[in-house]
């Protein structure tokens, strides 16, 4: 018989939420870790948090993201995020470092804890490590490819797999945009812009930078099953609503083997183009259809 | 306690010269190892030798093992790692936190410096690295990391700071950068006994195309013309905080540059030290006050250095060239002339 593979989405703010369809998502990875000026930030503030989920009915689905790299006096806030978390039954937490695992851990032990991308976890040691320490699921490095990646497919650990999405490629501790006065910032970022470089184009939302082109492995979803990937992951980071829902829709009718490749409205949906990532050992904007 | 001196060494005459010039403990990679081009790395001969001047020397000698490997190629980091125990090198520089309690259970008298690429940020994380078997932790490069109060609460964690006295203020954090590789990474087999060669990527071996440092074209939805656009927003010099750091916990100035000409580096060594010797004197000497003047020049120079950075250093045709460009470098008056029309850019960007 074969495994059932997972579909999970990662989201950035309150409105993508309420937007989403989450029938089409086991897991919900949510709120913006990189930017806690984002207007529409549910990690902005643990009120922010519990405004965001009033409504949502699936609560059990969701893992939220917690700010990354946080400062001695940042500490506090995310305290009382996971506080709050706890207190609405969300199911897990997802950290961007192994050094926090530890304290979650031995304050909020009812929920999971996932790593992300920015955890750096590159090999099996790694895995290993973390599986010591009770993490439930890693989306390894950006930077590794399928085969290093399905070295690292493991019985006792999820791990995901970015298929569809804007890919998150560095965070600051400051903004590009805005770097006056950041209590006040009024999101530029949210305007639509392009950055670009000769050799391809980014985006900015709050302090991070995203690919311009959207990352899709729609054609290589049975290829990915059939390698043993059975937890994926939509990087909606920065996508609309339709463009997240639509993927939902798609991605999960290509996990049935309903469709095998790209629909007719992608090039429309996602006008800025697709990329690879990194899983084919070449340089991440390469788009191999 | 006075902070200790970290200098690089690309190379045996580079060790020769930082310990000439008052470095307590130097750096240095192995070919293909650590995250810098080849070229600035050492064979495992010229390694040995670097060992044996560091000990003849009664100084200390930490190896940059500091890249994101494959898992293939772990067993070959710690065999490297092993040799370098045996050699009497007295800690390691570690990205990887998988590779950490390998080398603590397999070379426990080793000592293990946590890389700038795990960018530890908070007192949380720190405990966590420490029973993990850190000895030191390099800190990330931005200001805000580095303000007296935080370095306060990580210093009280019991762990040796590392601070990096000049550099970037690094827009994005170390190690978490995936810019270079995402838009120029081509991998490749080089004559190095990894597995391969990310060329491009900053994190895997060190060849970073430095995205952040080149322009870019901002173009806003409706304008008819895009804006030049740089993320970088200026250098980190930290030359004339060097008592605060001592006060605030901080026990090893880095000094990086394992690609930077000899004579730069050595005029670095030379007044970062002249700077800790004078921290007791009170009221400052005039000498450490020249030697802060010398070095806010050197800062400009270092600034002029980023040319020769963003033009691929690791290309060949550029590591011949630099042999007969290195020598303008060493004037300052050059330097700043060629570096001017990039500083009065990076003026107006600030404004």
């Amino acid at each position: 018989m074969s495994e059932k593979t997972s579909l999970h989405l990662a989201i950035s703010t309150t409105r993508q939420l309420q937007e989403t369809d989450p029938r089409w998502f086991e897991k919900i990875f949510f709120g913006y870790p990189f930017c806690l000026e984002l207007k529409d930030n549910p990690l902005s503030a643990p009120e922010s948090l519990e405004l965001a989920l009033r409504n949502f009915p699936e609560k059990q689905k969701i893992i939220l993201n917690t700010p990354i790299r946080p400062l001695e006096n940042q500490l506090p806030l995310v305290s009382s995020l996971l506080e709050k978390a706890r207190e609405l039954g969300l199911s897990g937490v997802c950290l961007n470092s192994i050094g926090m695992i530890e304290w979650v851990k031995s304050q909020f032990h009812e929920l999971e804890i996932y790593l992300d991308g920015f955890a750096n976890l590159y090999t099996r040691y790694d895995l290993e490590l973390v599986k010591e320490l009770g993490v439930k699921g890693v989306v390894p490095a950006p930077e590794i490819d399928l085969t290093e990646r399905s070295g690292l497919l493991s019985q006792e650990i999820e791990i995901i797999t970015p298929i569809q999405g804007n890919l998150p490629l560095a965070f600051s501790r400051y903004c590009f945009f805005y770097p006056q006065a950041p209590q006040s910032c009024p999101n530029p970022c949210r305007d639509a812009h392009i950055l670009s470089y000769p050799q391809g184009k980014i985006r900015q939302m709050g302090k991070a930078l995203f690919s311009e082109q959207n990352l899709c492995l729609l054609p290589h979803i049975s290829g990915l099953q059939k390698k043993g990937f059975h937890s994926l992951r939509i990087e909606g980071w920065i996508m609309t609503p339709e463009q997240i829902n639509r993927s939902g829709e798609v991605y999960r009718r290509a996990l049935g083997c309903e469709v095998t490749e790209n629909p007719p409205d992608w090039p429309e949906l996602f006008p800025e183009g697709f990329c690879n990532g990194f899983y084919f050992a070449a340089r991440g904007a390469d788009f191999i259809p | 306690m006075k902070p200790l001196i970290l200098a690089p060494a690309g190379d045996l005459k580079g060790a020769e010269q930082a310990l000439k010039h008052g470095a307590d403990i130097i750096y240095a990679g192995i070919k293909g190892w650590s995250l810098r081009p080849n070229a600035f790395e050492m064979s495992r001969e010229e390694f040995r030798e670097t060992v044996r001047l560091v000990k003849a020397r009664h100084k200390a000698i930490y190896l940059a093992m500091n890249c994101f490997y494959r898992s293939g190629e772990i067993p070959r980091a710690l065999e490297i790692i092993g040799e370098a125990a045996e050699l009497g090198v007295d800690g390691v520089i570690v990205s990887e936190l998988g590779l950490i309690r390998e080398i603590k259970q397999k070379f426990p008298r080793l000592k293990i410096q946590l890389s700038v690429q795990i960018s530890a940020s908070n007192t949380r994380e720190l405990e966590f690295y420490k029973k993990l078997g850190i000895d030191g932790v390099v800190l990330p490069r931005n200001r805000v990391e580095l303000e007296p109060e935080n370095l306060k609460q990580l210093s009280s964690v019991g762990v040796k700071l590392e601070v990096f006295l000049l550099g970037d203020d690094s827009p994005n954090y170390d190690g978490h950068c995936f810019l270079s590789s995402f838009l120029n990474q081509k991998i490749i087999k080089d004559n190095t006994d990894r597995d391969c060669c990310s060329l491009g990527s900053a994190n895997r071996n060190g060849y970073c195309y430095l995205m952040c440092k080149r322009k870019m074209e901002y173009l806003r939805e409706g304008a008819s013309q895009g804006e030049d656009f740089y993320l970088r927003r200026g250098d980190l010099a930290l030359f004339n905080r060097i008592e605060e750091l001592a006060a605030s916990g901080v026990a090893v100035l880095k000094i990086q540059g394992r690609e930077f000409p000899e004579q730069l580096t050595r005029r670095l060594i030379q007044g970062v030290r002249d700077l800790v010797d004078g921290l007791d004197s009170q009221p400052k000497t005039k000498k450490s006050k020249e030697t802060l003047n010398l070095l806010v020049n050197l800062k400009l120079r270092l600034q002029a250095n980023h040319l020769r950075l963003l033009a691929k250093s690791h290309s060949p045709f550029w590591l011949k060239a630099r042999k007969f460009i290195e020598p303008l470098w060493d004037n300052l008056e050059i330097a700043a002339f060629l570096y001017l029309p990039f500083y009065a850019g990076s003026l107006r960007r600030k404004k």
